[in-house]
């Protein structure tokens, strides 16, 4: 995939999620190493945004804070990551991931199906006739030490593992 | 308009104090009612723009979500709440590009909705408040926020302050006035009080009165002070009207005018010298009053009167009944404290009496000086007449004695030829027949010579020249045989001094004293007489007929001094006149004449003739004459 290749409006739609994700959730202090420490966004597996990413947190901050996108190859790559993307290439190894980060601090974002319910995962995304919405899993989150602002659960469904 | 000023001016304190607080009353209330609605409608606005913000920043915060995940339905979800705020009548979420991304309420006019603006802020309408909230994520805006609130309810709310606010001040002015008009007492009463009795003092004259004090204050501090000066005003009073009555008890009229001739002091002796009563003339002009006649010219005596602050004169000034009187005036000026005349006391003295009597006086002085003068014209006149009939007289006794003598001489002649020729033929009875006759007709002529000489001396011309005295009299005491030895003794004593005289008149006057000694001698007696001269006398004895021109020339006296009879006291000043006779002619014969030629005589020299005499025991007669320069 090149630069030059349109991205579609969902993969856009998608990025832009993922910055406010970062904006809306708070991380405990320990999860950043110095006060101005970046906050990283980590993109596993295939990358599906192409530069959509990049344009999107360009500029911007999630409470003070740069952000940066670093790709990720492996699982074990996954450390100093604040949120953690899992691309749709990795519906396989899907639990690995999320067990992998379980109880750190990482907000863990992914389009796969069951991500919030059966996978570990705390927010899933759902693409439907081109309208986007959320799937969130309040109790996962609140046990990495993660806060989720109010207002983000009002145009979210707050799901539970079963 | 002038009356309004008055009746404004003659407002009561009480008025006045009720005005002032009432209007002070009025400016608070109505201050105090201006800023409370002001307040409240700045306090009002605020709260709304406060509570619209607030609700706004609420909303517009509820908002960054679904604008952050593009959620319509969540945002219009978010404003449909709005519901339970009813002010609320617009509310408008534009997206970070401008479109519109909800609205409330559902159907909402999109048409004349405002732009969307970047920054905060505010927009008061006639009747609606707008409020621009934008909506931020992360520091940055992502929309804006509009609400409209309809001020209507604010309103309502505001004019229900303003008819509370009415009310109040209605209220609260009325509560004012009933107040003023009670408390202002506190302050009126006690200053009309002092009032009425200061009126009460000016209406009646009375200084007895005091106000009663009633707080203690200043007004209180006021009254005491206005006490004093009454205290002090009654003794004075009294003290002037002792003074005023002591100054009534003086029978002069004691008046003061002021700078314009006004009477303000007039005594009770003004009122009785001119009849006006003080009520009567004070305040009057003086001059116009008395109709005042000065006696000079009117500004000369002012000017006087300014220069030597007094003046004195005579006025002619008229009662009250139209009567004219003369006063005398006596003014003093007095001065006030920058030394320009203030008032004149004028003391005036009704002499109306005393000038006619003076006029009366002078008038009868002058009568008299002119009866004198007449007088002594008639008296010149009468005394030249006599004299002229007296002339005549002597001129005519004079020639009737003359002529007298002849036929005298012929009787005697021819009596004694007829007593010689016819003697033997008329007998012896005949002869002493003819003896009477010689001898009545010799005493005849010898009385008819006597009466020549008295006249003689009388009308001879005074011519005085220095006489011998001492050789005088020796020459008469050898002419006269009844002077000498054996008859009678006559001694000159010392040397007699010149004397100023007519040696005839004088040689008659001493031959006449010193036969009259020789003869009245009692019978058998030897006359003796002595003649000295002695020091002339300032005394009188028994006659002195000084000639005024003789006193204190040099005079001296001779002596004539005999043994004879004497003369009685009451006969001394007769013998000197013209045929007195002191004695009988039987005993002693005689003109009576000689000692009336003797006293003419001497006085027509400048002397005098007297006499000591006791009866029995001799006559001391003397002739005072003047005393001749000694030619040496």
């Amino acid at each position: 995939m090149t630069a030059a290749e349109p991205v579609p409006k969902e993969t856009q739609v998608q990025a832009v999620f993922l910055l406010r994700f970062a904006q809306f959730v708070t991380w405990p202090s320990n999860a950043f190493a110095h006060a101005d420490s970046s906050l990283v966004i980590g993109v596993l597996g295939e990358n599906p945004f192409g530069d959509a990413l990049n344009l999107a947190v360009k500029g911007e901050t999630a409470h003070g804070r740069h952000i940066t996108v670093k790709h990720l190859r492996n699982v074990g790559d996954i450390d100093g990551c604040h949120v953690l993307y899992i691309s749709p290439s990795e519906s396989t190894r899907v639990d690995k991931a999320t067990s992998a980060v379980a109880g750190k601090p990482v907000l863990t974002v992914s389009p796969i199906e069951g991500f919030a319910t059966q996978h570990g995962g705390m927010i899933r995304l759902i693409l439907e006739r081109g309208r986007a919405s959320v799937r969130i899993n309040v109790e996962t989150a609140t046990a990495a030490h993660l806060t989720l602002d109010a207002r983000l659960l009002r145009l979210a469904d707050v799901v539970k593992a079963p | 308009m002038k009356q309004i000023l008055a009746s404004k001016q003659q407002t009561s304190i009480r008025g006045r104090l009720l005005s002032i607080m009432l209007f002070t009353s009025a400016v608070v209330l109505a201050a105090t009612s201006i800023a409370f609605v002001v307040y409240e409608v700045a306090n009002f606005r605020a709260q709304v723009l406060q509570h619209l913000r607030t609700l706004a920043a609420v909303i517009a915060d509820n908002s960054a979500v679904p604008l952050s995940f593009n959620n319509q339905a969540t945002a219009q979800e978010i404003l449909l709440a709005l519901k339970s705020e009813p002010t609320i009548t617009a509310a408008i979420l534009y997206d970070a590009d401008g479109k519109l991304f909800a609205s409330y309420p559902p159907g909402l006019d999109r048409a004349n909705l405002p732009r969307p603006m970047e920054s905060k802020g505010h927009r008061f309408l006639r009747d609606a408040l707008w409020v621009f909230q934008p909506v931020y994520q992360e520091g940055k805006p992502i929309g804006t926020l509009y609400l409209r609130s309809s001020l209507a309810e604010q309103y309502h709310r505001l004019s229900q302050y303003a008819l509370i606010a009415l009310v109040i001040l209605v209220v609260s002015f009325g509560a004012a006035a009933f107040l003023s008009s009670v408390l202002q007492k506190r302050i009126s009463e006690p200053v009309l009080t002092l009032t009425r009795t200061a009126l009460q003092v000016a209406e009646r004259e009375d200084y007895s009165l005091r106000a009663p004090k009633v707080t203690t204050d200043e007004v209180g501090v006021l009254t005491d002070a206005f006490n004093r000066m009454l205290a002090q005003t009654q003794e004075h009073q009294a003290r002037l009207g002792e003074q005023a009555r002591l100054l009534d008890l003086s029978f002069d009229a004691i008046f003061v005018l002021d700078a314009e001739r006004k009477v303000i002091y007039w005594n009770r002796g003004a009122v009785e010298m001119y009849g006006y009563s003080a009520s009567e003339a004070l305040g009057r002009n003086i001059d116009d009053l008395l109709k005042t006649v000065f006696p000079d010219d009117r500004q000369k005596i002012f000017a006087h009167l300014n220069r030597d602050g007094r003046w004195f004169g005579e006025l002619r000034q008229n009662r009250k009944d139209g009567t004219q009187l003369v006063a005398i005036s006596r003014w003093a000026l007095d001065r006030d404290a920058a030394g320009k005349p203030a008032a004149v006391l004028e003391t005036n003295n009704d002499i109306t009496d005393r000038k006619r009597t003076e006029d009366e006086l002078s008038k009868a002085q002058a009568e008299l000086r002119e009866h004198a003068q007449n007088l002594e014209a008639t008296v010149q006149e009468r005394t030249a007449r006599l004299r002229e009939t007296i002339g005549e007289l002597e001129a005519f006794s004079y020639s009737i004695s003359h002529d007298m003598r002849a036929p005298l001489r012929a009787m005697t002649a021819y009596a004694k030829a007829l007593g010689e020729d016819f003697g033997e033929q008329v007998g012896a009875d005949g002869k002493a027949y003819l003896d009477q006759i010689i001898s009545a007709s010799t005493r005849m002529d010898q009385l008819i010579t006597d009466v020549l000489h008295y006249s003689r001396v009388t009308r001879s011309p005074k011519l005085l020249e220095s006489v011998d005295l001492q050789k005088l009299v020796a020459e008469i005491v050898a002419q006269f045989p009844q002077l000498q030895e054996p008859a009678a003794t006559v001694t000159i004593e010392g040397p007699l001094p010149p004397v100023l005289g007519d040696r005839a008149s004088l040689g008659q006057c001493v031959s006449n004293l010193l036969t009259n000694g020789a003869k009245f001698v009692a019978p058998g007696i030897k006359p003796v007489i002595r003649v000295h001269a002695g020091k002339a006398s300032n005394q009188p004895i028994t006659v002195e007929n000084r000639q005024p021109g003789s006193a204190g020339q040099n005079m001296v006296r001779i002596w004539f001094e005999d043994n004879g009879i004497g003369i009685a006291h009451q006969d001394l000043t007769r013998i000197f006149g013209i045929f007195e006779r002191v004695h009988p002619r039987e005993i002693f014969e005689g003109t009576r004449i000689g000692l009336a030629i003797v006293r003419k005589a001497v006085e027509r020299m400048g002397g005098s003739v007297g006499v000591e005499s006791d009866p029995g025991k001799g006559s001391r007669f003397w002739l005072e004459l003047q005393v001749a320069e000694q030619k040496q």
